[in-house]
């Protein structure tokens, strides 16, 4: 008991220690300060809605705070630059395992922005004209929830862990949003259901801490499982890649909430608007930041291939395997947020898996028909040709159209545009004919 | 005290220790030698329940880690290559944590912590500022307070003088030399022989995870007839390179 006490009051001493860090500390009060600010703001929102609404409309917004708060807990630690878990108990130190983890875990929470959370849900609760007690103990249940997973996720990235394991750990963690918000969006599971998938995340995480010891680092395997292992590592060090799916997320997530937001206001949503939220669920998106940014960063990527005698197929067969990952957690998060907006059914299932079938070739033959010219690692703006971004856009609308009017006829029409784009690439790749490569060598 | 029985350890494409059989008894400074490489983390990280290995027992006090693995901790401190500070915290905090966890009694540990501190910093009031501030150094000089706070018997020290002053080097020496008190047994792996010349009561010369020597110090340099140096290279250097090999550059 005594570390504890210890390791809590010396943290939180810190948190505050203006002598010896004081720009620091100014900028954790300034963090607290905006944490509660915003608490007070999402409390206002909340009375007026309950003031304006039926009190099952502030439910409705109170499920969208859970939301946010968890996915704030969810990319700390992730966004914008990864910090992998640190260990503090040497494993010499005369502690139990036991002890040793709650340590651990009781040293992640003593953080500024889980500090902040609390003050964000404090001053919520205390303001809004509904049971408190019931929204701080779900909204606490969730933060320690959202970091529990995010920890095996941070985990299974960091440490040397065998592809199944990782995968899944992967698993867990994409599973467990989608509990939440069975959990919180659908009032169908009850509190002692949350409080079990707490109770099998710590048992995960122990089983995780006390099993997986940290290696000697260089003399890991890379030669099993090269494309994952190259994907991690991209994780990891490219801030690019994060960049890529955190936007990709929050995108999506935005739409949920502007969709709740009219919801609210009673507005009933066009067919056009309906469209345009399949759109952004499908994984355009992800694929725009990804031509735009990753793949023309690391232009020097093409080079790795030996391009003569190789093939339009091999190469594209090679950037799938890349882009598995990405791809399965934005299928994952689509699911979802579709699932929130009731749009989950079989057509824009395929609307999805029919872009993705368009987009991997496409973006692929873009890049060496149009090569851009990078001056800066991170950039927001397009580094891919406006012609390619207009075709992309113009080609995934006429595939979510003709999708809902014929799902079989968009299918057939999306695989035989694929083919002639395999077909067009091959035929660069024969004749050498790609700017990228004159202009390198 | 310490016993090391068949230890093998392997990563996934390397074989880093090789049926490694040690045995260090009381007042003894066991100092491990060799190569980049050779397999002294590795064996120190086994040593300290760090890492596991694929084969082989580890013994301290007769016990192994799966038998008595608390008790074992409290009789051993170690400082190893990784950093496992609390960065946030400041060194004196830090310290008092760590005693916190062997459960010292609280006017003893500011004793301690004090005494360690006056020994090993200049500035005391460094120690009243974040450890992320601190140089690489002066963490060093944390982890080995941190190591020697609970008046170990059986010490294991990880390269103690890489990124330590002459000064600080010193003065470790000395306290090294004063610890072995006849119930004490230390482990201490390093590259810098000068030092390792100076408290080494037995050495220990490991290559691609075999021990190529163990024995006492003096017959190491063969009385007195060999410095550590010669005796070290001439374990070590089986394959003698030429700088005259390198005739582009020179």
């Amino acid at each position: 008991m005594d570390a504890i006490i210890s390791l809590v009051s010396f943290r939180f001493k810190r948190f505050f220690d203006f002598k010896h860090s004081g720009l620091q500390s100014i900028s954790r009060v300034i963090s607290l300060f905006a944490f509660s600010f915003s608490g007070y703001l999402f409390a206002a929102i909340s009375n007026q809605i309950a003031f304006q609404k039926e009190l099952i409309t502030l439910n409705e917004f109170n499920k969208y705070v859970y939301l946010l708060i968890t996915l704030i807990v969810f990319t700390k630690g992730l966004f914008p630059s990864f910090t992998p878990i640190k260990h503090i108990i040497q494993s010499n130190l005369p502690v139990t395992a036991k002890k040793k983890f709650l340590l651990q875990i009781i040293n992640e929470f003593v953080d500024i922005v889980y500090l902040g959370i609390f003050c964000f849900i404090l001053i919520y609760t205390l303001i809004i004209n509904l049971d408190g007690l019931v929204f701080i103990t779900n909204s606490l249940l969730l933060v320690i929830m959202g970091h529990l997973s995010k920890r095996l996720f941070i985990y299974s990235i960091q440490k040397n862990i065998k592809i199944s394991f990782r995968i899944s750990f992967l698993l867990i963690v994409i599973l467990l949003p989608f509990l939440f918000y069975s959990f919180f969006l659908s009032d169908n599971l009850s509190i002692y259901f949350c409080l079990f998938i707490i109770f099998f995340l710590f048992v995960i995480n122990y089983y995780v801490d006390n099993n997986f010891r940290i290696e000697k680092i260089g003399v890991r395997n890379y030669s099993n499982k090269k494309v994952f292992r190259w994907f991690i590592n991209i994780f990891q060090n490219n801030q690019q890649l994060r960049t890529v799916l955190i936007i990709s997320l929050i995108v999506k997530v935005l739409m949920v909430f502007i969709n709740g937001w009219k919801s609210f206001k009673g507005i009933p949503l066009l067919p056009i608007q309906l469209y345009g939220i399949i759109l952004f669920l499908s994984p355009l998106i992800l694929f725009t930041y990804i031509f735009n940014n990753l793949f023309g960063y690391l232009r020097s990527l093409w080079l790795t291939h030996t391009l003569i005698g190789s093939s339009f197929t091999k190469i594209v067969k090679s950037y799938t395997s890349i882009l598995i990952l990405p791809l399965f957690l934005d299928f994952l998060i689509s699911l979802i947020l579709l699932y929130s907006l009731n749009l989950l059914n079989y057509s824009t299932v395929l609307v999805w898996f029919n872009i993705t079938i368009f987009m991997i070739p496409f973006g692929i033959y873009s890049s060496f028909i149009f090569p851009q010219k990078i001056n800066n690692i991170i950039s927001i703006k397009s580094n891919t040709n406006v012609v390619s971004i207009i075709v992309s856009l113009v080609v995934s609308v006429s595939i979510i159209l003709l999708t809902f009017y014929n799902p079989i006829l968009a299918t057939i029409s999306t695989i035989a545009v694929s083919t002639s784009l395999f077909y067009l690439g091959n035929k660069i790749i024969k004749n050498k004919d790609f700017k990228v490569y004159s202009k390198l060598f | 005290m310490i016993k090391l029985i068949e230890i093998q350890k392997r990563y996934s494409i390397k074989l880093a220790l090789n049926k490694v059989t040690l045995s260090i008894e009381k007042n003894s400074i066991y100092c491990l030698l060799g190569k980049n490489g050779a397999g002294k983390t590795t064996l120190i990280n086994i040593l300290a329940n760090l890492i596991e290995p694929t084969e082989g027992r580890v013994l301290i006090n007769n016990l192994n880690y799966s038998e008595g693995s608390i008790k074992i901790k409290k009789d051993i401190g170690v400082m190893c290559e990784a950093n496992y500070l609390i960065e946030e915290l400041s060194g004196f905090e830090y310290l008092s944590f760590v005693g916190s966890l062997y459960k010292i009694d609280k006017s003893e540990l500011n004793k301690r912590i004090n005494g360690l501190i006056n020994y090993f910093f200049e500035i005391t009031t460094d120690v009243n500022i974040p450890i992320m501030y601190y140089s690489t150094g002066m963490k060093k000089k944390i982890m080995l307070c941190s190591a020697l706070l609970n008046k170990p018997n059986i010490l294991i020290l990880d390269e103690p003088f890489s990124s330590l002053d002459p000064y600080a080097s010193n003065l470790l020496v000395n306290l090294l030399k004063k610890y072995n008190n006849g119930n004490r047994a230390m482990l201490i792996s390093s590259h810098n022989i000068n030092y390792v010349e100076q408290i080494a009561t037995h050495i220990g010369v490991i290559d691609e995870g075999k021990i190529l020597f163990n024995g006492e110090f003096q017959t190491f340099i063969e009385n007195g007839e060999k410095n550590i140096n010669d005796s070290l290279m001439e374990i070590l250097n089986k394959t003698p390179k030429n700088v005259e090999d390198l005739e582009w550059m020179l």
